[in-house]
């Protein structure tokens, strides 16, 4: 892929993608930086790009605030039951109907199924599972949280995992079996690696989309589960939308995140039989 | 819990409430056997002789593992009993916890409120709050459906009539603990929003933040003009012409907030009922394709181009900045979280400059300033109603409405505090508020508001932003306000 | 596996007769947890909305009141100039935005792909943060850069010589500047899942075509394009479906303003079902907008299947 290696060439795709990167972080450093500003600066004409009268009040107050540490945890460990669910059920249904054909022509069936979830308009389904959970005592829990969002994502973990397996060749797999491994031992030996970028892929995204859902989590939460879409969305209140603590609670919730994407970044490279060609 | 009469200095030094200690006598009588537990902190609390003289019990009885202690109570000695015994036992009744899913108006809530709530009451308040916009859907849900999620809810009064069929009575709460309710001390108007239908089941909530719309405007403006403040809309719109004719693009006659729904609505609805008629009347028939509803757009259309670009979108911060940038003259839609805003040194350049007034009116309507009033109630779900009544009763007393003012803006609810003169020194538009408020009119009470809204509100909307022409807006709106509450059998 | 796998390609009755049944029935035991969670929480709630979808649906004390009204929800729909308006709206919005985010996020994982190692973690983190941002604040923080007389959109422009735009504020401009955001943010979707399958490709395939000679143009064009599309198909589906119930951004920004300019058919679903509180017709349009989709996914993907 990486055929032609002129330095000039190579310099110039940095520079753009450089290029790239600050014009779609522009607006997301504007928006932190209304967390730093008084109110009074942020909407001064003209703006100042870094605050003149630094402040860390809204980022104290939202720190201050009761429950907040816990709105924090809450989410991770939402987001961490719901990415680990909807990755393994996910993949295990992907991997399954990728590599047998079930009986009457289940497979497009089922998978088309599966893509229904993301066919629903969400809005009207929430009252329906508030009444269920309230019945069977999930309501305001962390697996109820978590098993609702991997619901939500498994129609994207099971057609981006699909995609994935289909690539693989089911030679590679039969050759691994034929040399003594179970196929258990196969899977995890062989397939797993060549599909680790999109494992990855597919569980940061996962990830990231339950960590911003809103509704359900709206609904189906109150004091022991509540996430923090809600609490950034607390700071509109029926006086005021409080901009400041709005983009502090912001930026401390994109933190974790980003701590996980620089993890799973490393399974972002290039899978065993390609990593000859990795790099520029 | 014992009554608040045992003791009004609280001797209570047990932190956790782990164990709680009390007069012996009473305590003893109350509890039928010594419930003797390992002693681990002594703990004393004054009790009223009176008490302790009606129900004396040898002490010999019960000191078996007791510690017994002898307090000496000033009052005590000059009675017969010559001392008080302080017995140790296992605290009989758990601090009770109360769960309040709070809204808006906890959302700015510093809670050191709840913290002293606590030290106070024994009742710790669990608030969970909520967004502003999604908080009537959160509590439709779980009022209805949601059993004993919660045991405090704090409601916008547009809300009530669809609410108080899922709160319990707070009268024989109240009257429980041998309080009045309706308490005398707060307007009746605003007690009045909890009262749905009226007369029904009496006021089922309990006002706590007394919010009020408001016109506001630019006094000095209005000298240089050398005008009297405006009385009508006709006024408004008079001045408004000047202002911006002379000042735009520095300085802008009036503003209005033009986001469909409940902004525009908000907007709209004191123009509409300065020109007489409400949205809808009595028989929830729609009032907009009338000669003063088309009168009323018509201004709206008017103001609208006096305005300051960009008023088809703007929402209520918005509205405010608008106001407290001085780029806006006059608006009637400020609320006083708004007002404060405009007070403030640090943001804004008119402070001393503002002036509140009743909404304007044409001649021979009435000045209709919106109640924007939170209340407190107690869901019928709920397993605490008697810690939550009085948990709402300590929050809505005089002192804390007072306390609540300086920490959260939350203008009070009772006469006594609204001619309170530290107040008025430090929020002096309070006064304003005090002169809207009694002109004020609850938005149309029934329990299908929130859809005439949003219906009649896009219209606006669409007018603001010259989507629809006034004749189509009012006829489109007053036909699916008819469609719309026609499907929810309001006509029936 | 291995004997299902050979099962599968023809037969191996003596290899049949010696696997254990769950080994036998192995391929159902994969799908099986799906189903489960599926059916527990997608297909209850599913069945409930569709009955809602024939109801007058009242929320009492304890109860949902759910009574008959057969296809009243359906056929009022028809005559309801807001649902018209926002279909049009928002099949618009699905067109434009889908098909921006799709050239974007391709142009960004083809260079991401290309790029030294150690730059492509620090900048696919660094693109990430746009869909991190909780979705309130981007709504808010684009409203405060997009107001009219404050905003720093506006003073950019002025600095270049141009006057102020309306943004939000205006029926014309307000659906595309939502779409602008939107393309700002779910481009990174695309990206992260483009980027993916561009890592995923075989090698092989390139390495033939290295020693055929073929330019780079070439290789391109008939090994990456043909090897990507798999991953391209299901991208464009899942994009399609998730822009199609567009809903948050608008009642963050303008609540379907002004008039109903950037009214979307989820948007108004939602308004009737938590402002109206008119579950059963709400229920009523999510069944007949699921229906639509359903529809279109079909034809998409059997067109897929056939090519």
């Amino acid at each position: 892929m990486v055929g032609e290696r002129s330095a000039p060439l190579v310099l110039s795709r940095h520079v753009l993608m450089l290029g790239v990167v600050l014009i779609v972080l522009a607006p997301v450093y504007w928006m932190l930086m209304i967390g730093l500003k008084t109110e009074a600066e942020f909407s001064e004409i003209p703006p100042t790009i870094w605050p003149q009268e630094f402040t860390l009040e809204w980022f104290e107050a939202v720190l201050g605030k009761r429950g907040f540490g816990e709105q924090i945890m809450n989410s991770i460990i939402i987001a961490a039951i719901a990415t680990s669910i909807a990755i393994t059920v996910g993949s295990l249904a992907a991997y399954g109907l990728s590599r047998f054909q079930l009986p009457w022509g289940l497979n497009y069936h089922i998978l088309f199924f599966i893509l229904t979830v993301r066919m629903f308009p969400q809005t009207v389904t929430v009252v329906p599972l508030f009444i269920f959970f309230t019945q069977i005592g999930l309501i305001d829990t962390h697996i109820g949280m978590g098993l609702v969002h991997s619901m939500l994502e498994l129609p994207l973990a099971v057609w981006m995992m699909l995609g994935f397996f289909r690539d693989i060749p089911r030679d590679l797999e039969e050759a691994a079996m034929v040399d003594g491994d179970h196929w258990l031992g196969a899977f995890r030996k062989v397939i797993i690696p060549l599909v680790r970028p999109g494992l990855a892929a597919t569980s940061i995204l996962i990830l990231i989309a339950s960590w911003n859902e809103f509704l359900f989590a709206l609904i189906l939460t109150r004091t022991e589960a509540q996430t923090l879409p809600i609490a950034v969305a607390n700071q509109i209140t029926q006086f005021d939308i409080l901009y400041g603590r709005m983009m502090a609670a912001s930026a401390i919730s994109i933190v974790p995140v980003l701590i996980f994407t620089l993890l799973v970044q490393r399974n972002l490279i290039r899978g065993l039989t390609l990593g000859g060609v990795s790099g520029a | 819990m014992l009554p608040r009469s045992v003791s009004r200095r609280q001797l209570l030094r047990a932190g956790g409430g782990v164990a709680l200690g009390v007069g012996g006598a009473a305590i003893l009588a109350a509890c039928g056997e010594t419930q003797v537990v390992e002693v681990e902190r002594v703990v004393e609390k004054e009790v009223p002789v009176e008490k302790i003289v009606e129900k004396e019990v040898p002490v010999e009885t019960v000191v078996t593992k007791e510690v017994v202690k002898e307090v000496a109570v000033e009052k005590v000695v000059t009675q017969q009993v010559e001392r008080v015994v302080t017995v140790v036992i296992e605290q009989p009744i758990g601090k009770p916890r109360v769960r309040l899913r709070g809204t808006g108006p906890l959302g700015t809530a510093e809670t050191g409120i709840f913290d002293k709530l606590l030290s106070e009451t024994q009742i710790e308040l669990d608030h969970v709050e909520q967004p502003y916009a999604a908080t009537y859907q959160s509590l439709l849900i779980n009022l209805s459906q949601g059993g004993s999620a919660y045991d405090i809810a704090s409601m916008d009064d547009p809300w009530m009539p669809q609410f108080t069929e899922f709160l319990a009575d707070i009268t024989p709460l109240y009257q429980g603990f041998g309080w009045v309710w309706p308490d005398p001390d707060m307007i009746p108007a605003i007690v009045n929003l909890g009262d749905w239908p009226p007369g029904k089941y009496g006021p089922r909530a309990v006002p706590n933040i007394g919010n009020i719309q408001s016109f506001a405007y630019r006094a000095d403006v209005m000298e240089d003009l050398g005008v009297e403040p405006p009385k009508t809309w006709d006024d408004v719109a008079e001045y408004s012409t000047k202002i911006t004719g002379d000042m735009a693009p520095d300085l802008y006659g009036y503003t209005i907030r033009g986001q469909p729904g409940n902004p525009a609505m908000t907007s709209f609805l004191p123009i509409m009922r300065g020109f007489g008629r409400d949205v809808i009347d009595g028989d929830l028939n729609p009032q907009v394709n009338t000669e003063e509803g088309l009168a009323a757009l018509d201004m709206v259309v008017t103001l609208k181009n006096l305005a300051p670009p960009g008023v088809e979108n703007i929402g209520h911060h918005e509205l405010g900045k608008l106001m407290y940038t001085g780029l806006a003259a006059m608006s009637g839609d400020v609320w006083p979280d708004q007002l404060l805003k405009m007070y403030t040194p640090d943001l804004s350049s008119v402070v001393g400059k503002i002036e509140v007034l009743p909404e304007p009116a044409q001649p021979g309507a009435d000045h209709a300033n919106m109640t924007g009033v939170w209340l407190f109630g107690v869901p019928q779900g709920s397993e605490n109603h008697e810690a939550a009544a009085e948990a709402i009763h300590w929050l809505t007393q005089a002192d804390n409405q007072k306390e609540n003012m300086y920490a959260n803006n939350w203008p009070p609810v009772r006469f006594s505090l609204m001619d309170d003169p530290g107040l008025l020194a430090d929020f002096p538009f309070l006064a304003g508020i005090k002169n809207a408020a009694s002109v004020a009119v609850p938005r149309p009470r029934t329990e299908h508001y929130s859809i005439v809204e949003e219906i009649v509100g896009r219209h606006v909307s669409a007018v603001i932003a010259e989507q629809e022409s006034v004749g189509d807006a009012a006829r489109l709106a007053d036909e699916e306000v008819r469609v719309a509450l026609e499907e929810k059998g309001a006509y029936s | 596996m291995l004997n299902v796998l050979r099962r599968q390609r023809g037969g191996d009755v003596q290899a049949i007769a010696k696997t254990p049944w769950w080994e036998t029935h192995l391929r159902f035991f994969f799908i099986a947890p799906s189903m489960v969670l599926l059916a527990v929480l997608a297909v209850f709630p599913a069945i409930m909305s569709w009955r809602m979808a024939f109801s007058r649906v009242t929320f009492k004390l304890g109860e949902l009141e759910i009574e008959p009204i057969g296809f009243t929800n359906f056929t009022k729909a028809f005559s309801d100039n807001l649902i018209i308006g926002s279909t049009v709206r928002t099949a618009v919005w699905v067109l434009v935005v889908v098909s921006a985010e799709i050239v974007v996020g391709l142009f960004i994982a083809f260079l991401m792909s290309k790029l030294h190692s150690r730059a492509r973690m620090v900048f696919t983190a660094a693109l990430i943060i746009p869909l991190v941002l909780p979705p309130v604040s981007v709504g808010a923080g684009w409203l405060v850069m997009m107001d009219v007389n404050f905003g720093v959109l506006n003073y950019l422009l002025s600095l270049v010589g141009i006057e102020p735009q309306l943004w939000l504020a205006d029926d014309r401009t307000a659906l595309p500047s939502i779409m602008l955001i939107d393309i700002w943010q779910s481009s990174m979707f695309v990206f992260i899942l483009m980027y993916a399958g561009i890592l995923s490709l075989p090698q092989d395939p390139y390495e033939a075509a290295a020693i055929d000679g073929a330019s780079p143009w070439q290789i391109f064009k008939d090994v990456t394009i043909p090897l990507l599309r798999p991953t391209f198909v299901v991208v464009l589906l899942l994009r399609t479906l998730d822009a199609a119930r567009i809903a948050d951004r608008m009642l963050a920004m303008t609540r379907g303003g002004p008039g109903s300019s950037t009214e979307t058919v989820t948007l108004s679903i939602y308004k009737y079902a938590f402002i109206h509180f008119n579950f059963g017709y709400a229920s009523a349009l999510s069944v007949m907008f699921q229906v639509v989709l359903i529809i279109l996914a079909t034809f998409y993907i059997r067109r897929i299947l056939r090519t």
